[in-house]
């Protein structure tokens, strides 16, 4: 719980969403341990911490898709669960994006006919007093098309590039705890050490994903109208990119004072990532202040 | 953004090009406050004139001539966005919107609005690539480090720094009393943190891959590292990120390099938790960009490809499989 008691991801003054949830440790299991690739050295971070779970003998357990409570989580199921059925979809839809755009072109050709007319006598006063009407209501055709079609291009996008291989980053979930466990600890390497520890959380974790969807993150954005200003946001306060710096600023000593975060993403306004982004940033914004290895 | 190919209209004009239904901004286009704010053109008579003698306008001049539709459309019905940011060079982040694999760069001042050309995914890549000046091969290797060694690594960079520019290299080992003293102080024992021995532990592991070297009775940044461990990096961060708006679903892509004057470098964290440092040659940037910029395959198809990278690179690793 944080703040006010909302839970984390949960809309801004709103209980938390109901519905079938897996427990956490059973919506978050990590793909088997690639011990071969670590250092030595960091066997006494890894795995106690937070515990992985045994696949067995297969090597694979069953994969939950964890939560997601967007109208796009049967889409990444379906892909996931039944990519034969998704092809079938993506055609169904490209059928649909198809005659959308036949009808697209149509309603194109009706309102150019109309603009021809406003263009002959230079689009006077006059002249667009008496098209107004017609003008507009052929505008607003073509903007509902458009909004169909672009919809259809984005659901087969969805099924086609992500194709339900790709986990959720686990910082939703564990942010609480992370958040919990900084607090406790006293020394500044201390902080600084559990948070270039924790950059596994930012990703997703599926043990099918494929090799170019392991840097792919998937953020779950509910910005409406306001996409310009969450893509904006998401990129000044992306905790990727904020502790790649805090590598660099451990490397080089220096120190910079952060930026507040909009309060608003800090409620949820933009949806479950900025919220996560924000809250964490908020942590790594004191962490840009310090240096850990200076003198005090 | 400059040069002549870039196109420059002011809120009025881009309002006269939504009334001739040539723009319809969707929720995550910068254009969207046009049809947020139902803006209309304040004087169409003269902006049809001067539309028209710029060349911007159709042969009949119902609308946006081809080469501006074909600027104006990435941006207002945009399915990704890239952005670049670089951390005080006093510039502004430059953002690029794509749609249908071509991208297009916007700024907004004020009430002038600049669109670059429009060109594809690879072009981008290549200009991006541009941006940063890379050795044929790395001078380092590639090192994925937890973060005890991660910071170990930085102490002996750090003592490196403090020591002058022209003392021969391994002149002045640190011990590893030396190191531990960096983390003396008592941590507490709820959460886990490295103990004595694990920093013993990452000074061998950092021994064994040569990225220190034995010296005297401690150890020393092999001399490959001093010119990154002697610079102030992260001022230079570029971050490159891609959105692409797919349903509620967003996917984020994004990459951090860091330009010096010894080479050009990624730092960031890996999905198995590795922090990495790398040395980015001309070709490793070109991947690492384009794995950024490139839209993601079909992965529903028989002969999706395994990896965004560069495909001759990429068919070379098959072939080595």
């Amino acid at each position: 719980m944080v703040g006010d008691g909302s839970r984390i991801g949960g809309p801004p003054g709103m209980p938390p969403r109901v519905g079938p949830e897996t427990p956490a440790s059973a919506a978050k299991e990590p793909s088997a341990p690639k011990s071969s690739e670590r250092p030595p050295s960091d066997s006494f971070i890894k795995g106690e911490a937070r515990p992985r779970v045994d696949h067995g003998p297969q090597g694979k357990a069953p994969v939950p898709l964890g939560r997601e409570a967007s109208g796009s989580t049967d889409l990444l199921r379906l892909a996931r669960d039944n990519p034969l059925a998704a092809r079938q979809l993506v055609g169904a839809l490209a059928g649909q994006a198809a005659a959308t755009l036949s009808e697209i072109e149509k309603a194109s050709i009706a309102a150019r006919q109309v603009l021809e007319q406003l263009a002959q006598e230079r689009f006077a006063k006059s002249a667009r007093e008496k098209k107004a009407d017609e003008l507009r209501r052929q505008r607003e055709k073509l903007q509902a098309l458009k909004l169909r079609h672009a919809m259809a291009q984005r659901k087969m996008a969805l099924l086609q590039q992500i194709a339900g291989k790709l986990g959720d980053p686990r910082l939703d979930q564990e942010l609480d705890r992370i958040l919990s466990h900084h607090k406790k600890l006293k020394t500044a390497w201390g902080k600084r050490h559990h948070l270039l520890d924790i950059g596994d959380t930012l990703f997703g974790d599926l043990p099918d994903t494929p090799e170019h969807l392991q840097q792919v993150i998937k953020a779950e954005v509910r910005a409406g109208t306001h996409g310009d200003e969450a893509a904006e946001l998401l990129g000044e306060i992306s905790p990727r990119a904020v502790i790649a710096e805090l590598i660099a600023r451990t490397l080089d000593g220096s120190t910079r004072p952060a930026a507040e975060v909009a309060a608003g993403a800090r409620r949820g306004e933009l949806g479950r990532a900025a919220q996560s982004y924000a809250l964490f940033g908020d942590l790594l914004a004191q962490a840009l202040a310090d240096d850990p290895l200076g003198e005090d | 953004m400059q040069g002549p190919e870039i196109l420059t209209l002011t809120t009025d004009e881009l309002a006269f090009f939504r009334l001739t239904c040539d723009l319809f901004p969707n929720g995550e286009s910068p254009l969207r406050f046009l049809a947020d704010d139902e803006q209309e053109p304040a004087d169409c008579e003269s902006l049809f004139v001067s539309l028209r003698e710029r060349g911007l306008l159709n042969a009949d001049g119902s609308g946006a001539a081809q080469h501006v539709l074909d600027r104006l459309a990435p941006v207002s019905e945009c399915h990704a966005r890239i952005n670049l940011a670089a951390q005080r060079d006093g510039r502004a982040p430059r953002d690029f919107f794509l749609a249908g694999g071509v991208g297009v760069e916007y700024r907004r001042d004020a009430e002038q609005h600049s669109f670059g050309a429009a060109r594809s995914e690879a072009a981008l890549t290549a200009e991006l690539a541009q941006l940063f000046h890379t050795a044929p091969a790395p001078r380092t290797p590639s090192l994925r480090l937890s973060a005890g060694d991660y910071l170990v690594f930085a102490v002996f960079a750090r003592d490196l720094r403090a020591a002058p520019v022209d003392q021969p290299a391994g002149d002045a080992p640190m011990s590893l009393d030396e190191v531990l003293a960096y983390f003396d102080e008592p941590e507490t024992k709820v959460v886990r943190t490295p103990s004595d021995d694990s920093w013993r532990a990452s000074v061998a592991s950092l021994a064994e891959q040569g990225v220190l070297v034995s010296s005297g009775d401690g150890h020393a940044l092999h001399a490959d590292w001093h010119p990154l461990a002697r610079q102030i990096v992260a001022d230079r961060q570029h971050t490159i990120s891609r959105f692409d708006f797919l349903d509620e679903q967003w996917l984020v892509r994004e990459v951090s390099i860091y330009p010096t004057e010894a080479g050009v470098y990624r730092l960031g964290t890996e999905p198995d938790g590795a922090v990495v440092l790398q040395e980015l040659s001309t070709s490793t940037l070109a991947d690492v960009l384009g794995n950024v910029v490139s839209t993601l395959p079909n992965l529903l198809t028989a002969d999706a490809p395994p990896t965004l990278k560069n495909p001759q690179l990429a068919a070379h690793a098959l072939k080595r499989r």
